[in-house]
């Protein structure tokens, strides 16, 4: 297999778009991912795309991306894996230019969340991950979702709401300096508990807000990425992973085992292990996930999160920053650019670019846990060398 | 005939010392809810449902009824419409092995009763008159949410109950329902604790003649319903009565849906879904893996469709739970998400949380697996089951 470079990297701010349809948000982030190019691309240089979004908005998202990006003469295809989708983009589009079929690829990721009235959003989405006939009517919406693991989590590893809490205070804090991030505000501890309850052990203030957006990248084989930068991004592991979809149906909720083989997976492309990993952009839709994929991603032993997060190590300037851009929880979450973006953020991390840089890392890590927890995507990338 | 043994459930909720059916209880639920203890513990050949005032009148769930009582297709269920003194004589006319429940729904006298019929030994019950009269003091059309009430109860006394109380009074002490006990103590009947005036309040009254309470010997029970009433006489035996009722919860707290909303609904889902969702059944593998919902994949072993339908205990520990605080159009709330890990199984239920308000769950709790209704999605209700704890959050409160 070829080597698969990042060569460019754009996205559009993060929030409430009212202004903008898919048809408009899409051309803007193309070109701001192709002006981000150091040597300069054509359009007319992409040679396939591949487009993550979970909602359609704006009618069928293959022919949208394509019509409205001026892409009609090259194939495009829609993922959709529920929050998995943005990450899986670029696996797909990786494996295809790895293959020698192809040199340069597209990988955007948008979604318009707050297109419909957010009291029909929870009826939205679970249709898209429920079964009908089963979890559908019980309401099972996306915060209990996850609320049920974290619950357990909780209780056997005796979490309290303040390690939650301070996964929330750290993200936001971080989004504060990030342009693009959806929620630029501080938060306290104490704030976060007393916030309004939401489900479980989430408050407001632990959820993800929802958001529109969309994310870019290039991405373009080792013999061709000279031609666009002489500081490529190199995407060296990818990996998908899924679990049971049915919540009644997992054996230990206190882990969700799709991140753990997409992590495995992504781990053993690229030839390394968590020790390696200087930064991570993960999956914090909810404040007590991030915590439980410090330990599916081998940041720590099982159990350990709490300490992890207590330590502050996984605080811009820590041993292991975790979501230096303010995480779904801060920058934003339209599904399908989530995991774009964060390739994004670790494109500018690994090139020395970023609102919030770290001091040279050199490997970074992207994850993405979705749908009913049953679907991960992690990409592993590496700065440039030299 | 006789009566072997009798239930009585009362939903939590409390609004004046009178009970309320909870957002996801109906005539279907409170009948199964009165019903199935009984059925756990003894042959039913036949179930005979009767209530004043069906909720649902065409498309009843008889078959939700049946499968979650755990009965054959040789059990049949029927609907049948009437007031007290119909279930009076329902109870005199049933045969050895039926079933008979009595579910009122309306506010303020929420309750279900269940009777099992035997051919001797329990409660003996013997006709002892009828009267068929009409005095149509309230009378309610189909559709209409409010019935039309002749509002002076002295004239529904001297026309209707009282000249009825005196042709069907007994030798000894009479017991009346169908009538308010202020009502029937001004008749000159013995007082008993019977929460309803419908056709649950029969079963209560049973309950209270078969527990002692009544004075020795026989007993007249009379049962009215508007110009119309059955009398039985009626053995006060001592007789095995489960009673489901937990001490009321303010309606006040009771969840409630905040916004209507038309929840989708898929009828070959529900089909597919069926048998399994309301009959609590599992899966079993040739392997001896269980799982539910039923998977055709076997969760242990990996081969598929080597099953066996396997029918699960009604009872569990909360391997998870939350509340959902947030309101959700269409879903009363705040309502609880649990998984229950089911008794004698590794198999796992999700589930939504029963009489939330009243009481919690907390993970490691105990508690009951309920039939409720979780859904009324396109007008279509969808039933499945509830966790309900057997942690009562009032005593609890109390003891705090
Ligand atoms: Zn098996």
């Amino acid at each position: 297999m070829r080597d698969v470079a990042v060569v460019g990297a754009g996205m559009v701010p993060f929030g409430e778009r009212f202004d903008q349809g898919m048809k408009e948000l899409l051309p803007v982030t193309l070109a701001n991912a192709l002006a981000s190019v150091d040597k300069g691309m054509e359009r007319s240089e992409i040679q396939a795309a591949w487009f993550g979004q979970l909602q359609t908005s704006d009618g069928h998202p293959a022919g949208v991306l394509a019509d409205s990006c001026g892409l009609l003469d090259i194939p495009v295809t829609r993922i959709e894996n529920q929050c998995a989708t943005g990450n899986d983009a670029v696996r797909n589009a990786t494996l295809a230019i790895a293959s020698g079929a192809i040199d340069v690829a597209l990988v955007i990721g948008a979604d318009k969340t707050r297109e419909t009235p957010s009291v029909s959003t929870f009826w939205d989405w679970m249709g898209l991950a429920r079964d009908r006939g089963w979890d559908y009517p019980l309401g099972l919406i996306a915060p209990a979702n996850f609320a049920l693991h974290v619950a357990r989590y909780m209780h056997e590893y005796d979490v309290r709401p303040e390690h939650l809490a301070m996964v929330a205070v750290k993200n936001h804090h971080n989004a504060v300096t990030n342009p693009i991030a959806h929620l630029r505000m501080e938060v306290t501890v104490e704030q976060v508990l007393a916030a309004p309850r939401v489900v479980g052990p989430f408050g407001v203030l632990d959820c993800t807000p929802q958001s529109d957006g969309a994310a870019a990248l290039l991405l373009a084989s080792a013999e061709v990425a000279d031609r666009y930068t002489d500081h490529p991004v190199w995407v060296r592991g990818v990996g998908l992973g899924l679990d049971r979809v049915m919540h009644a149906h997992k054996a230990d909720m206190t882990t969700f085992p799709a991140t753990t083989k997409a992590a495995k997976a992504a781990y053993s492309m690229a030839g390394i292990g968590p020790s390696d990993i200087d930064v991570a952009e993960v999956h914090d839709c909810f404040s007590g996930v991030e915590l439980m994929d410090y330990e599916d991603l081998g940041f720590c032993e099982r159990g350990d999160a709490k300490k992890l997060i207590e330590s502050g190590a996984t605080k811009i300037g820590g041993s292991l920053p975790v979501n230096p851009s303010g995480g779904l929880k801060a920058k934003g979450h339209p599904p399908g650019a989530t995991g774009v973006a964060q390739c994004v953020e670790l494109f500018e991390q690994l090139r020395g670019e970023a609102c919030n840089q770290l001091d040279s890392p050199r490997w970074g890590l992207a994850h993405n846990i979705g749908g009913p927890t049953a679907v991960s995507a992690v990409t592993i990338l590496e700065a440039p060398r030299g | 005939m006789s009566v072997a043994a009798l239930s009585l459930y009362r939903p939590v909720w409390e609004s004046r010392g009178q009970r309320v059916a909870g957002p996801d209880e109906d005539v279907l639920t409170l009948a199964v809810a009165a019903a199935r203890p009984l059925a756990e513990q003894h042959p039913v050949a036949r179930v005979v449902l009767l209530t004043s005032a069906p909720d649902v009148l065409e498309g009843f769930g008889t078959g939700v009824v049946a499968r979650a009582l755990g009965l054959g297709d040789a059990a049949p269920v029927e609907l049948r419409i009437g007031g007290a003194d119909a279930a009076l004589g329902v109870l005199l006319e049933a045969a050895a092995g039926t079933l008979v429940v009595g579910v009122d729904l309306a506010p303020g006298s929420a309750a279900a009763g269940a009777a099992l019929m035997a051919d001797g030994g329990g409660i003996l019950l013997s006709e002892a008159g009828s009267v068929h009269g009409s005095l149509p003091m309230r009378v309610r059309h189909a559709g209409a949410q409010l019935a039309a009430v002749y509002g002076d109860g002295r004239v529904e006394r001297e026309l209707a109950t009282a000249p009825l109380v005196e042709r069907l009074r007994g030798e000894g002490t009479t017991y009346v329902v169908g009538a308010s006990p202020s009502e029937a103590k001004r008749l000159g009947a013995a007082p008993l604790p019977v929460p309803t005036r419908g056709p649950a309040g029969v079963f209560f009254a049973l309950a209270a003649l078969g527990s002692g309470d009544a004075a020795e010997g026989a007993a007249r029970l009379v049962a009215l319903d508007a110009a119309s009433g059955r009398a039985a006489d009626v053995s006060t035996t001592s007789v095995e009565v489960l009673r489901d009722e937990r001490p009321g919860v303010p309606v006040a707290e009771r969840p409630s849906i905040t916004q209507p909303v038309e929840i989708p609904f898929s009828m070959p889902a529900y089909a597919r879904a069926f048998e399994a969702k309301i009959g609590l059944i599992a899966a079993t593998c040739e392997c001896g893996a269980t799982s539910f919902p039923p998977r055709q994949l076997c969760l242990e072993c990996g081969e598929t469709e080597r099953t066996t339908p396997t029918p699960l205990a009604r009872t569990g520990e909360v391997y998870t739970y939350v509340k959902v605080h947030v309101p959700i159009p269409g879903i009363a709330g705040p309502y609880g998400l649990a998984i229950v890990s089911v008794d004698d199984t590794t198999v796992r239920v999700l589930a939504q949380v029963a009489d939330v308000g009243a009481r919690e769950a907390r993970i490691g709790e105990r508690g009951q697996l309920v039939l409720r209704r979780v859904a009324v999605r396109e007008g279509v209700p969808d039933y499945g089951y509830a966790f309900r704890s057997d942690v009562d959050a009032v005593e609890e409160r109390k003891s705090a």
